[in-house]
């Protein structure tokens, strides 16, 4: 790259990929990996079944030819309904608690008018200010613009629900600002239309709706259930006269421990979303700053990030803003924003490997269920009239097609890791091309490979598949051979993947930072690959040190 | 009433200091005293914004600070016994043109070193500029020492 430019200009950065999109995709992974993970537990407390987290894998024995050859329709259609149902209420419950936060989302603007006793905005001139900074914004939607009743309030806020969009200002802001600070009303102003312009919005609004009700009603039915699980095992073994203290306290631990992993799982949601928001509020304090000149904001950044206290962990994981600091240091430096995360991509693999066991079981039953319903039917219709080896042929194409569904699916899941996985890689190019203090390589793709890994096996930990119990000690034993492997599958992708971006920057002018098709089917597959092999593997080793 | 006094003395102050925030001086003084309901971490807001340029919220504070402390240690009454007279006598700590000194209560020394750290402390906490910052110092110890 002879054109190599030596800093990064504030309109540049909105060239590359937003961390945003990833942040969302991971939360929205995250949402249906618990939810999966809850809306099992379901069947068990409505039909009376052991509790067994992800227990419809059994479901796979109708994958059999012979069986589907010799089984009595009554039989098979009576079996096929014992499945269809666990997993018709596990979808449901995904469904419904999609469906409640998109309602909450859609009722949102309407609750925060009316806790702020928000009123329209009737002075003209205001109206007109605003108009103007719109048109500066590039933003053509229609907003509608509201001001609180607090004279203190300098600040402003945009929400909205699809291209419902609204302004609220403080009175302070629009009243004793607009005309003794006119600069410092721009800044805020444009900040906050640059958060429109960004499309932040629905993005943010969606995914702090399933916070509120949809994630109470996750927790309480997971510890509802499990609970019912819990106590009808006590006093089914009490009933029986088949208990000892000992395995009293084993049962009680065991859904202690899946408690537990539900209620982390779900407070690492929450983080992600404080993430989410955060890292908005960087892209809008860039954009604004591509609209005029920064020097105001750096000099309000540097002199309040001088007076206010240091923030403590709590308020770092949970703030919706950054730092002032770091504001100030991102917006001085806006190749900043552009540092590779060790600790996203921690969260990242973490989040994926839930979303990945959860919808990898599920989206199998389902698939499966599905074909082999109806391929059954079908050829419980044609039995009389084919012979037995074009219908066995026809048996085996169903099975076919059923495989490749589930190939696409399997896919469809990797592109979607993919993207937020690779994204920390090309941040390593971005950054390099621009920061004077370039980021050394290999010790990068190392230390990210290494955390990838790390996001894995606690992955594993929180997710209680096959009945797995961080309780029992020997299983712990399998993480250091699963370690190393997916150390060693995420090292080459990563590797792989850098160097053929580097290839593709150094053979273009302008890198927009796409890739080919087939590149990413290349990719997807790989990462389907990492993630199958470690849930194999996790289970392969500790059968192994168990026998 | 000691409100009441801490605004009537502000505005005085501001007729100086800043005199076109008389138009919102009511609005502002007003809030002073309520409680802060401000989102100051709202969901895609711009973050908490401090308006340094504005002079009556830190004369407020000042104010208010030096009344309680004229009022335990200088006059020595409690907020509840606060009348007319008192109230009348805490205004004269303030008055640039006083009357006279016999039935008014005027500062020792190390009283008004106290009120001057005060104000200093203050200062240093409250956000406000420097410019104002310097103004309203000035102008409230010069109400003082040209009071004694």
């Amino acid at each position: 790259m002879d054109n190599k430019k030596k800093t990064l200009t504030y309109g540049e950065v909105f060239e590359y990929p937003p961390e945003t999109d990833n942040i969302f995709r991971l939360f929205l992974l995250a949402v249906t990996g618990i939810t999966i993970i809850i809306g099992n537990y379901i069947p068990s407390f409505l039909f009376e079944t052991e509790s067994s987290p992800l227990s419809i894998i059994p479901l796979t024995e109708f994958y059999d030819v012979d069986k589907v050859f010799s089984t009595s329709p009554d039989e098979f259609y009576s079996n096929a309904l014992l499945f269809i149902k666990p997993i018709a209420i596990q979808f449901c419950f995904v469904i419904f608690i999609f469906g409640l936060s998109y309602f909450i989302y859609r009722r949102k603007p309407a609750k925060i008018i009316r806790q702020n006793n928000l009123t329209l905005i009737s002075d003209t001139e205001v109206i007109e200010t605003l108009n103007t900074l719109k048109k500066k914004s590039g933003i053509t939607l229609n907003l509608n613009y509201y001001v609180n009743g607090n004279i203190k309030d300098f600040s402003a806020q945009v929400f909205g629900a699809g291209n419902k969009i609204y302004l609220k200002a403080g009175r302070g802001l629009v009243k004793i600002m607009l005309k003794k600070n006119y600069d410092m009303f721009e800044n805020i102003i444009l900040h906050e239309f640059s958060h429109i312009k960004n499309k932040d919005i629905g993005k943010t609004y969606f995914a702090g709706s399933f916070l509120k009700t949809p994630f109470l009603i996750t927790l309480i039915t997971a510890s509802a259930v499990m609970f019912y699980a819990l106590i009808k095992s006590i006093t089914g073994r009490i009933i029986s006269n088949d208990y000892t203290v000992l395995s009293l306290i084993g049962k009680i631990s065991i859904y202690l421990n899946l408690f537990l992993q539900v209620a982390v799982l779900l407070i690492l949601l929450y983080v992600i979303f404080r993430m989410l928001i955060r890292s908005r509020e960087y892209y809008a304090d860039l954009r604004a700053a591509s609209l005029k000149s920064t020097d105001t904001m750096i000099s309000y950044f540097k002199k309040a990030g001088e007076r206010v206290t240091v923030q403590n962990l709590f308020d770092k994981l949970s703030g919706f803003h950054p730092s002032i600091k770091l504001r100030y240091e991102t917006l001085a430096d806006p190749v900043k924003i552009f540092r590779p995360s060790e600790k996203l991509l921690f969260i990242n693999t973490l989040v994926s490997y839930i979303f990945f066991a959860g919808a990898f079981i599920y989206g199998l039953s389902l698939l499966l269920m599905i074909f082999t319903v109806t391929g059954y039917s079908m050829l419980f219709l044609l039995k009389g009239f084919l012979n037995e080896y074009v219908h066995l042929m026809l048996v085996y194409i169903e099975l076919i097609f059923g495989t490749i569904f589930m190939a696409l699916f399997l896919l469809f899941c990797g592109s979607l890791i993919r993207k937020s996985f690779f994204f920390q890689i090309d941040k390593i190019h971005i950054f390099n091309k621009y920061a004077e203090n370039k980021i050394s390589v290999l010790p990068a793709i190392i230390r990210l490979s290494l955390t990838a890994s790390l996001g894995i096996v606690c992955g594993y930990m929180l997710l209680p598949l096959y009945g797995f119990n961080v309780l029992h000690f020997k299983n712990l034993l399998s993480v250091p051979f699963v370690f190393v492997i997916t150390f060693a599958g995420f090292f080459v992708i990563n590797y792989f993947h850098y160097f053929w971006m580097d290839s593709k920057i150094n053979n273009e002018y302008k890198v927009d930072y796409s890739v080919p098709v087939l590149l990413k089917l290349f990719e997807g597959i790989l990462i389907v690959i990492i993630f199958l092999s470690a849930i194999l593997f996790f289970q392969f080793f500790t059968t192994l040190l168990f026998t | 009433m000691t409100e009441q006094i801490t605004k009537e003395i502000s505005r005085t102050l501001i007729e100086d200091i800043s005199p076109d925030e008389l138009e919102y001086f009511d609005e502002l003084s007003d809030a002073h005293f309520k409680r802060d309901v401000t989102d100051k971490d709202a969901q895609l807001g711009f973050g908490f914004v401090e308006f340094g340029e504005l002079a009556t919220p830190a004369v407020m504070t000042l104010v208010s600070g030096i009344v309680t402390y004229l009022m335990t240690d200088v006059v020595k009454v409690a907020k509840d016994q606060m009348n007319d007279s008192i109230k009348e006598k805490l205004k004269g700590f303030f008055s640039k043109k006083k009357k006279q000194p016999e039935d008014n209560l005027t500062l020792s020394k190390e009283q008004l070193e106290k009120i001057t750290g005060l104000i200093d402390n203050k200062l240093r906490e409250i956000d406000v500029n420097e410019k104002t910052a310097l103004k309203i110092r000035d102008s409230l110890i010069s109400s003082f020492v040209l009071g004694k």
